[in-house]
């Protein structure tokens, strides 16, 4: 592997103060999608739990609680049930906490000797900060919301993490160690994420992120049949940078998005040469969702798949590392 | 299904006990501590001036590739620390992951969060604003890692740099649970090979928060003792921060064969659980750790009472240690008395998102040798019927002994491990 040919970082363009470095964030037509979520919500979190929430972890909860009361589940499943999250901030955690951290800087540059840079540290640093930045934060959340026990993880950072979540998912269904398990991610979109990937990037035209969260429920048959619960959707295979072995019987192709229209529209250009078929993305319409975009995905072969008819689902990470994950409508 | 059986074939961490298992080994046999005052960054005026640092020069441990470590163990040491250990064994991990194709092997690491030291940052800030931050930090970021073109603080960068120098793999992935999250790499490689989707897995993590930043936050959290790190203590109040990074490497039966190895260990089960309980705070019932220990006791297929050392996470905290001991008596019932407990957190200081990496060698170490370290600073042990070694070792054969993580978060994870007769 030669990471030189993976990442199109150009060190030249890395700004050279931060005038400049605001300019070029103006320059672009950055959309951030962080519609409101409504605090009347039935499903809001606590008061005394959103000072160590970010926008994400919000969406998270909401979304888990939705699910988990549509499913019904008894406390005795909850118990035994596998909770895997994907997080694709990693690179952006701590950013709420600028005022915090300027303060320290400020306070740290002033300062004489050693002892009064670590008092002044200690001063200004909220013991708040460590818990925002947890990156487990979100599964601690919504396990704490809607009292999921069992097996439970996060994976990160890109968003083909959530594949990886559901994966492992997968193999301890597979180990007989779970029956049931919600999977899923979310993304959080800001300032900090944007001029990452600006240095990434061959392009930052038409740039679009959004904060957003997606989990579903999965099931092992045996189970499902047994709660007598309606089957959206059958996983019949997961590949981690490998092609299925045939693609035959897929009749639709839904694909991910990347962070610009241009590098989505060749994403999605390659998709469908690969399998000679129409692909679908939600980029032109959401932007960038992270490690909450296979939930989407799901979600859209879940409505427009006809009964017996098959999807995959494509999604590929800035590394190059691409999942292609097959389900059927039974 | 029938699951394939894991063996462990390879386990090296760099850490405070020793940049090696020779060196950890003798650590442990020798009752060595390594807390001693602080040098990553000056700690005057700090309450707790004392944390278990890696004190051997680590830039001669290092490769000399044109790479500025010295500015890399400065500004990322977990990634500094990462690059040691696949430096020191090389040869040998190289020759293991290249004996297997691409698509059966892996990589599942556990990472911390990225904090850099903000003492260094603030020389650099020239504007207090968002931007002016950013700027900052992808400068320092790019001075770091200009040879890797690393996206800003991006976690998957240490799996892809073993991927440069020990060669492609299948998949890799990250676990970010805090304090279990390497002990979780490890649980979940095993499962890959477990259910046939790999016959070779890289596992393990990294994580140092030995820089003024993260360290003072950390102690603003309350979990940082004052005094001396004394887990299983009455008069317990804190654990004392350390760093490590090491990696184990997992193998299926089709592995062994391909690499011709004679295994000393294998993994036997794992278990996970979540509290649901607090962000902050394990369930004081301690009904989640004792999920997860039965969970790797069931899927073992051995009985409470065949194990006979468990590394405890033991972290010196008010909230951890009670109910870990009780939760443990609970798991083992009436075999209580022959078991052996204890934590080495006192030690080698508790190292984060590498704690498991950590744990799980000095388990090994201790497999091997059958010395079973004791709580090093214990004056007033818990009452337990369990056996906590409190000052002087123990020497007994272990055959199987289990290791425990658990997290901010509420998550628990138990590793088991058993003995191989060659």
């Amino acid at each position: 592997m030669n990471w030189d040919n993976k990442l199109p970082l150009n060190l030249d363009v890395l700004p050279l103060n931060n005038a400049q470095t605001e300019t070029i964030f103006n320059q672009y037509t950055v959309r951030f999608r962080q519609g409101q979520i409504n605090s009347d919500h039935p499903f809001y979190p606590k008061s005394s739990d959103l000072k160590v929430m970010r926008d994400d972890t919000i969406a998270s909860v909401i979304c888990a609680q939705l699910l988990m009361d549509y499913a019904d589940f008894p406390d005795t499943v909850k118990d035994e049930m596998c909770l895997m999250v994907a997080n694709s901030n990693f690179i952006d955690n701590g950013i709420l906490d600028f005022n915090s951290i300027a303060q320290a800087i400020s306070e740290i540059q002033k300062a004489n000797t050693a002892e009064e840079k670590n008092r002044s540290l200690g001063a200004e640093v909220s013991p708040l900060i460590p818990l925002r930045t947890l990156t487990n934060g979100a599964e601690s959340f919504v396990a704490q919301y809607t009292q999921i026990k069992g097996e439970s993880t996060t994976c990160g950072s890109t968003c083909i993490s959530t594949g990886h979540a559901l994966d492992d998912a997968m193999s301890l269904f597979k180990l007989g160690v779970a029956q049931t398990a919600m999977v899923g991610g979310s993304h959080f979109a800001n300032v900090f994420s944007f001029l990452n990937h600006y240095l990434q990037l061959s392009d930052c035209e038409g740039y679009a992120e959004s904060t957003s969260a997606s989990f579903f429920l999965i099931e092992t048959a045996s189970h499902a049949n047994l709660q007598g619960r309606e089957v959206l959707l059958w996983i019949e295979n997961l590949l981690f940078n490998q092609w299925p072995a045939s693609t035959e019987k897929v009749s639709r192709v839904y694909c991910g998005g990347s962070f610009t229209q241009g590098d989505s529209d060749s994403l999605l250009l390659r998709c469908q040469k690969e399998f000679s078929i129409e692909a679908i993305t939600l980029f032109p319409f959401l932007g960038s969702l992270g490690c909450s975009e296979l939930g989407f995905l799901l979600a859209l072969a879940d409505i427009q798949l006809e009964q017996g008819e098959s999807a995959l689902i494509y999604m590929e990470d800035v590394f190059g590392a691409f999942l292609c994950l097959t389900v059927k409508k039974p | 299904m029938k699951k394939s059986r894991v063996f462990i074939v390879f386990c090296e961490t760099v850490s405070p006990l020793g940049m090696n298992g020779e060196a950890l080994n003798k650590s442990l046999i020798e009752n060595i501590s390594a807390v001693a005052p602080m040098s990553q960054f000056n700690a005057e005026g700090l309450s707790q001036p004392n944390a278990c640092e890696i004190h051997d020069e680590l830039i001669g441990f290092l490769p000399s590739d044109g790479i500025d470590w010295n500015c890399i163990a400065r500004y990322d040491r977990k990634f500094a620390l990462m690059a040691a250990v696949v430096n020191q064994h090389h040869q040998a991990l190289y020759a293991m992951v290249s004996s297997l194709p691409i698509e059966r092997r892996g990589i599942s690491l556990g990472l911390g969060a990225n904090v850099f030291p903000m003492e260094n940052i603030a020389m650099e800030v020239e504007e207090l604003t968002t931007l002016g931050l950013f700027h900052t930090l992808h400068r320092v970021n790019q001075s770091i890692h200009p040879k890797f073109n690393a996206i800003f603080n991006h976690a998957d960068l240490y799996a892809k740099y073993l991927e440069v120098r020990l060669g492609e793999v299948g998949f890799s992935k990250n676990i970010l649970t805090a304090c279990s999250s390497s002990t979780q790499a490890i649980a979940f490689a095993a499962s890959k090979i477990m259910v046939g989707d790999a016959d070779l897995m890289i596992a393990g993590g990294t994580d140092s928060i030995l820089n003024n930043f993260a360290y003072i936050s950390f102690g603003k959290l309350g979990v940082l003792t004052h005094e001396t790190c004394k887990p299983f203590d009455v008069n317990r109040n804190g654990a004392i921060a350390g760093e490590c990074a090491g990696i184990t490497v997992l193998v299926s039966e089709e592995g062994l064969k391909s690499l011709g190895l004679d295994p000393a260990f294998e993994l036997i089960g794992f278990g996970n659980s979540m509290d649901a309980y607090k962000i902050t705070a394990p369930d004081p019932s301690g009904i989640g750790i004792e999920k997860a220990m039965r969970k790797a006791i069931n899927m073992s297929g051995a009985k409470a009472s065949d194990i006979q050392y468990i590394n405890a996470h033991g972290t010196g905290t008010r909230s951890n240690d009670e109910v870990e001991l009780r939760a443990i008596e609970r798991v083992v019932g009436d075999a209580a008395p022959s078991i052996s407990v204890s934590s080495t957190k006192d030690r080698h200081g508790h190292s984060i998102a590498a704690a498991g990496i950590q744990e799980f060698h000095v388990l090994l170490a201790s497999m091997k040798s059958g010395v079973v370290p004791a709580n090093l600073n214990t004056t007033k042990p818990l009452q337990t019927n369990l056996r906590l070694p409190v000052g002087v070792n123990l020497q007994h054969e272990i055959k199987i002994g289990m290791t425990n993580n658990f997290a901010f978060g509420g998550v628990n994870c138990s590793l088991m491990v058993k003995k191989l007769t060659l």
